[in-house]
Protein backbone atom coordinates (compact mmCIF):
# COMPACT_ATOMS: atom_id res chain seq x y z
CA UNK A 1 0.00 0.00 0.00
CA UNK A 2 1.41 3.70 -1.21
CA UNK A 3 -0.22 5.56 1.16
CA UNK A 4 -0.29 3.40 4.03
CA UNK A 5 1.15 6.65 6.40
CA UNK A 6 -1.48 8.59 6.13
CA UNK A 7 -3.95 6.46 8.28
CA UNK A 8 -1.64 7.12 11.14
CA UNK A 9 -1.78 11.22 10.56
CA UNK A 10 -2.75 13.29 13.45
CA UNK A 11 -2.28 16.57 14.53
CA UNK A 12 0.58 15.78 16.17
CA UNK A 13 2.53 16.17 13.08
CA UNK A 14 2.68 20.33 13.26
CA UNK A 15 5.07 19.68 16.71
CA UNK A 16 6.64 16.66 14.69
CA UNK A 17 7.74 19.18 12.31
CA UNK A 18 8.74 22.14 14.45
CA UNK A 19 10.78 19.50 16.11
CA UNK A 20 12.69 18.59 12.98
CA UNK A 21 13.08 21.79 11.86
CA UNK A 22 14.61 23.01 14.73
CA UNK A 23 17.02 20.14 14.42
CA UNK A 24 17.62 21.49 11.02
CA UNK A 25 18.35 24.70 12.29
CA UNK A 26 20.72 23.55 14.80
CA UNK A 27 22.76 21.58 12.37
CA UNK A 28 22.97 25.29 10.18
CA UNK A 29 24.17 26.56 12.81
CA UNK A 30 26.54 23.87 14.06
CA UNK A 31 27.95 23.71 10.34
CA UNK A 32 28.37 27.51 10.24
CA UNK A 33 30.64 27.40 13.61
CA UNK A 34 32.48 24.59 13.31
CA UNK A 35 33.61 25.60 9.80
CA UNK A 36 34.53 29.08 11.72
CA UNK A 37 37.20 27.59 12.91
CA UNK A 38 38.74 27.26 9.60
CA UNK A 39 39.53 22.86 9.87
CA UNK A 40 40.45 23.28 6.05
CA UNK A 41 39.39 20.29 4.16
CA UNK A 42 38.27 18.24 7.25
CA UNK A 43 35.85 21.33 8.10
CA UNK A 44 34.45 21.16 4.14
CA UNK A 45 33.95 17.17 4.84
CA UNK A 46 31.63 17.74 8.10
CA UNK A 47 29.68 20.71 6.72
CA UNK A 48 28.81 18.40 3.69
CA UNK A 49 28.26 15.66 5.92
CA UNK A 50 25.72 17.89 8.18
CA UNK A 51 24.36 18.59 4.48
CA UNK A 52 24.07 15.21 4.11
CA UNK A 53 22.39 14.46 7.72
CA UNK A 54 19.75 17.46 7.14
CA UNK A 55 18.90 16.26 3.71
CA UNK A 56 18.07 12.90 5.49
CA UNK A 57 15.84 14.46 7.71
CA UNK A 58 13.91 16.13 5.16
CA UNK A 59 13.61 13.46 2.88
CA UNK A 60 12.56 11.02 6.02
CA UNK A 61 10.45 13.59 7.67
CA UNK A 62 9.29 16.78 5.64
CA UNK A 63 9.03 15.02 2.05
CA UNK A 64 7.06 11.70 4.05
CA UNK A 65 8.81 9.10 1.65
CA UNK A 66 9.40 6.20 3.27
CA UNK A 67 12.82 4.23 2.84
CA UNK A 68 10.37 0.90 2.58
CA UNK A 69 9.11 1.57 -0.46
CA UNK A 70 10.63 -0.60 -3.35
CA UNK A 71 10.13 1.86 -5.87
CA UNK A 72 11.80 4.80 -3.80
CA UNK A 73 14.87 2.70 -2.85
CA UNK A 74 15.27 1.12 -6.54
CA UNK A 75 15.43 5.14 -7.83
CA UNK A 76 17.80 5.93 -5.23
CA UNK A 77 20.23 3.42 -5.76
CA UNK A 78 19.82 3.82 -9.64
CA UNK A 79 20.72 7.53 -9.12
CA UNK A 80 23.58 7.15 -6.56
CA UNK A 81 25.21 4.34 -8.26
CA UNK A 82 24.74 6.24 -11.51
CA UNK A 83 26.46 9.63 -9.70
CA UNK A 84 29.06 7.62 -8.96
CA UNK A 85 29.90 5.99 -12.19
CA UNK A 86 30.08 9.70 -13.60
CA UNK A 87 32.21 11.07 -10.77
CA UNK A 88 34.65 8.37 -11.28
CA UNK A 89 35.31 8.38 -14.64
CA UNK A 90 35.75 12.24 -14.69
CA UNK A 91 38.32 11.55 -12.16
CA UNK B 1 -9.99 -5.43 -11.74
CA UNK B 2 -11.46 -3.50 -8.91
CA UNK B 3 -12.20 -0.01 -8.55
CA UNK B 4 -9.46 0.26 -5.89
CA UNK B 5 -6.93 -1.36 -8.19
CA UNK B 6 -7.75 0.87 -10.59
CA UNK B 7 -6.68 4.11 -8.25
CA UNK B 8 -3.59 2.18 -6.72
CA UNK B 9 -2.32 1.62 -10.08
CA UNK B 10 -3.14 5.24 -11.06
CA UNK B 11 -0.84 6.42 -7.79
CA UNK B 12 2.40 4.08 -8.76
CA UNK B 13 2.16 5.66 -12.16
CA UNK B 14 2.10 8.85 -10.59
CA UNK B 15 4.68 8.22 -8.13
CA UNK B 16 6.89 6.98 -11.22
CA UNK B 17 6.34 9.97 -13.20
CA UNK B 18 7.25 12.02 -10.49
CA UNK B 19 10.46 10.13 -9.46
CA UNK B 20 11.48 9.94 -12.60
CA UNK B 21 11.73 13.77 -12.59
CA UNK B 22 13.49 13.76 -9.32
CA UNK B 23 16.12 11.60 -10.62
CA UNK B 24 16.71 13.90 -13.11
CA UNK B 25 16.85 16.73 -11.15
CA UNK B 26 19.79 14.72 -9.12
CA UNK B 27 21.50 13.77 -12.25
CA UNK B 28 21.85 17.18 -13.59
CA UNK B 29 23.04 18.39 -9.85
CA UNK B 30 25.06 15.65 -9.20
CA UNK B 31 26.45 16.73 -12.26
CA UNK B 32 27.17 20.26 -11.86
CA UNK B 33 28.33 18.85 -7.93
CA UNK B 34 31.15 16.97 -9.78
CA UNK B 35 32.09 19.16 -11.94
CA UNK B 36 32.91 21.66 -8.66
CA UNK B 37 34.65 18.87 -6.98
CA UNK B 38 37.06 18.27 -9.97
CA UNK B 39 37.63 21.95 -10.37
CA UNK B 40 38.38 22.01 -6.19
CA UNK B 41 40.22 19.29 -6.26
CA UNK B 42 42.60 20.76 -8.90
CA UNK B 43 42.74 24.36 -7.22
CA UNK B 44 41.67 24.07 -3.75
CA UNK B 45 43.74 27.46 -3.14
CA UNK B 46 41.63 29.42 -6.06
CA UNK B 47 38.09 28.32 -5.13
CA UNK B 48 39.17 29.27 -1.38
CA UNK B 49 40.72 32.65 -2.16
CA UNK B 50 37.47 33.01 -4.83
CA UNK B 51 34.99 32.48 -2.24
CA UNK B 52 36.02 35.16 -0.41
CA UNK B 53 34.56 37.35 -2.98
CA UNK B 54 31.09 36.04 -2.47
CA UNK B 55 29.10 37.59 1.22
CA UNK B 56 29.21 34.49 3.90
CA UNK B 57 26.09 36.91 5.05
CA UNK B 58 23.92 36.79 1.65
CA UNK B 59 24.49 32.66 2.06
CA UNK B 60 23.31 32.36 5.63
CA UNK B 61 20.35 34.70 4.49
CA UNK B 62 19.78 32.53 1.47
CA UNK B 63 19.40 29.32 3.60
CA UNK B 64 17.58 30.68 6.51
CA UNK B 65 14.58 32.16 4.08
CA UNK B 66 15.27 28.45 2.05
CA UNK B 67 14.30 27.04 5.45
CA UNK B 68 11.58 29.21 7.24
CA UNK B 69 9.79 28.11 3.68
CA UNK B 70 10.41 24.99 4.16
CA UNK B 71 8.92 24.91 7.07
CA UNK B 72 5.82 26.93 6.30
CA UNK B 73 5.06 24.24 2.92
CA UNK B 74 5.26 21.66 5.27
CA UNK B 75 3.22 23.10 7.74
CA UNK B 76 0.48 23.50 5.03
CA UNK B 77 0.90 19.96 3.95
CA UNK B 78 0.02 19.00 7.37
CA UNK B 79 -3.14 21.49 7.87
CA UNK B 80 -4.47 20.42 4.86
CA UNK B 81 -4.13 16.69 5.77
CA UNK B 82 -5.93 17.60 8.96
CA UNK B 83 -8.58 19.14 7.20
CA UNK B 84 -7.62 23.01 8.17
CA UNK B 85 -8.33 24.62 4.55
CA UNK B 86 -7.58 28.31 6.08
CA UNK B 87 -3.87 27.42 7.65
CA UNK B 88 -2.83 25.70 4.82
CA UNK B 89 -3.82 28.42 2.73
CA UNK B 90 -2.23 31.10 5.32
CA UNK B 91 0.78 28.70 5.16
CA UNK B 92 0.92 28.36 1.13
CA UNK B 93 0.54 32.06 1.14
CA UNK B 94 3.29 33.06 3.41
CA UNK B 95 6.00 29.94 1.46
CA UNK B 96 5.10 32.29 -1.81
CA UNK B 97 5.83 34.99 0.26
CA UNK B 98 9.05 33.89 1.22
CA UNK B 99 10.17 32.26 -2.26
CA UNK B 100 9.25 35.78 -3.40
CA UNK B 101 12.06 37.04 -1.32
CA UNK B 102 14.53 34.56 -1.97
CA UNK B 103 14.39 35.02 -5.30
CA UNK B 104 14.49 39.09 -4.95
CA UNK B 105 17.93 38.26 -2.45
CA UNK B 106 19.35 35.97 -5.06
CA UNK B 107 18.89 38.63 -7.87
CA UNK B 108 20.53 41.40 -5.56
CA UNK B 109 23.51 38.94 -5.18
CA UNK B 110 23.99 38.12 -8.11
CA UNK B 111 23.63 41.82 -9.38
CA UNK B 112 26.33 43.10 -7.10
CA UNK B 113 28.93 40.35 -8.21
CA UNK B 114 28.04 41.28 -11.88
CA UNK B 115 28.11 45.37 -11.27
CA UNK B 116 31.34 44.72 -9.29
CA UNK B 117 32.77 42.76 -12.70
CA UNK B 118 32.88 39.52 -11.21
CA UNK B 119 31.51 37.23 -14.21
CA UNK B 120 32.78 34.80 -16.43
CA UNK B 121 34.66 36.63 -19.67
CA UNK B 122 34.20 39.78 -17.78
CA UNK B 123 36.94 42.47 -18.41
CA UNK B 124 38.89 41.98 -14.42
CA UNK B 125 38.44 38.45 -14.92
CA UNK B 126 39.24 37.90 -18.71
CA UNK B 127 42.95 37.89 -17.72
CA UNK B 128 42.64 35.97 -14.95
CA UNK B 129 43.53 31.98 -14.81
CA UNK B 130 41.10 29.69 -16.23
CA UNK B 131 40.55 28.29 -12.49
CA UNK B 132 38.76 32.13 -11.57
CA UNK B 133 36.71 31.99 -14.64
CA UNK B 134 35.30 28.52 -13.80
CA UNK B 135 34.59 29.09 -9.88
CA UNK B 136 31.98 32.13 -11.31
CA UNK B 137 30.84 29.38 -13.93
CA UNK B 138 30.15 27.27 -11.46
CA UNK B 139 28.02 29.53 -9.29
CA UNK B 140 26.29 31.41 -11.71
CA UNK B 141 25.16 28.21 -13.48
CA UNK B 142 23.81 26.64 -9.92
CA UNK B 143 22.16 29.60 -8.99
CA UNK B 144 20.54 30.61 -12.03
CA UNK B 145 19.40 27.06 -11.98
CA UNK B 146 18.47 27.17 -8.77
CA UNK B 147 16.15 30.58 -9.00
CA UNK B 148 14.93 28.36 -12.23
CA UNK B 149 13.85 25.96 -9.90
CA UNK B 150 11.89 28.42 -7.76
CA UNK B 151 10.32 29.94 -10.80
CA UNK B 152 8.97 26.03 -11.43
CA UNK B 153 8.10 25.31 -7.57
CA UNK B 154 6.20 28.88 -6.98
CA UNK B 155 4.20 27.72 -10.31
CA UNK B 156 3.74 24.89 -8.08
CA UNK B 157 2.44 26.55 -5.05
CA UNK B 158 -0.10 28.43 -7.46
CA UNK B 159 -1.46 25.10 -8.45
CA UNK B 160 -2.17 24.16 -5.06
CA UNK B 161 -3.38 27.52 -3.76
CA UNK B 162 -6.14 26.99 -6.61
CA UNK B 163 -6.52 23.50 -5.53
CA UNK B 164 -7.34 24.35 -1.98
CA UNK B 165 -9.00 27.42 -2.70
CA UNK B 166 -11.72 25.85 -5.11
CA UNK B 167 -12.23 22.38 -3.29
CA UNK B 168 -13.86 23.74 -0.26
CA UNK B 169 -15.02 20.99 0.51
CA UNK B 170 -13.16 18.65 -0.83
CA UNK B 171 -9.55 17.05 1.44
CA UNK B 172 -9.11 13.74 -0.57
CA UNK B 173 -6.94 15.01 -3.16
CA UNK B 174 -4.29 16.79 -1.79
CA UNK B 175 -1.71 15.74 -3.92
CA UNK B 176 -1.06 19.18 -5.54
CA UNK B 177 -0.18 20.73 -1.85
CA UNK B 178 2.08 17.08 -1.28
CA UNK B 179 3.89 18.10 -4.83
CA UNK B 180 4.66 21.49 -4.13
CA UNK B 181 5.77 20.45 -0.72
CA UNK B 182 8.26 17.68 -2.10
CA UNK B 183 9.30 20.45 -4.85
CA UNK B 184 10.50 22.75 -2.12
CA UNK B 185 12.17 20.19 -0.09
CA UNK B 186 14.03 19.00 -3.21
CA UNK B 187 15.15 23.09 -3.92
CA UNK B 188 15.87 23.24 -0.16
CA UNK B 189 18.00 19.94 0.21
CA UNK B 190 20.06 21.01 -3.05
CA UNK B 191 20.48 24.97 -1.41
CA UNK B 192 21.58 23.19 1.65
CA UNK B 193 24.48 21.63 -0.82
CA UNK B 194 25.17 25.08 -1.94
CA UNK B 195 25.42 27.01 1.43
CA UNK B 196 28.80 25.22 2.19
CA UNK B 197 30.63 24.53 -1.00
CA UNK B 198 30.33 28.20 -1.98
CA UNK B 199 29.57 30.31 1.14
CA UNK B 200 31.78 28.47 4.00
CA UNK B 201 34.96 27.55 2.24
CA UNK B 202 36.53 31.04 2.51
Amino acid sequence: MIDNYSEKWSNTSYIKYLIVWMALISLIVFSVVLYSFNFGLIGLFFSLSFAFIESILIIKSFMNIKFADLIFKLYLALGVISLLVIFLLVN
Amino acid sequence: MNLDDSKDLQKIESKTKYWVFMIIELFVFGILFTVYFVNRYQNPSAFKLLSQELSTTYGIMNIVLLMVGSLTIVLSYAAIRNKNRFLSLLFLYSTLFIAFMYMIAKIIELYVLFVNGLYPKSEILINKAVEVSMFFWMFYSMSIFHILHFVFGIVLIFIALSVVTNNKNNFEDFSKVENANVFWQLICIIGLFIFPLFYLIN
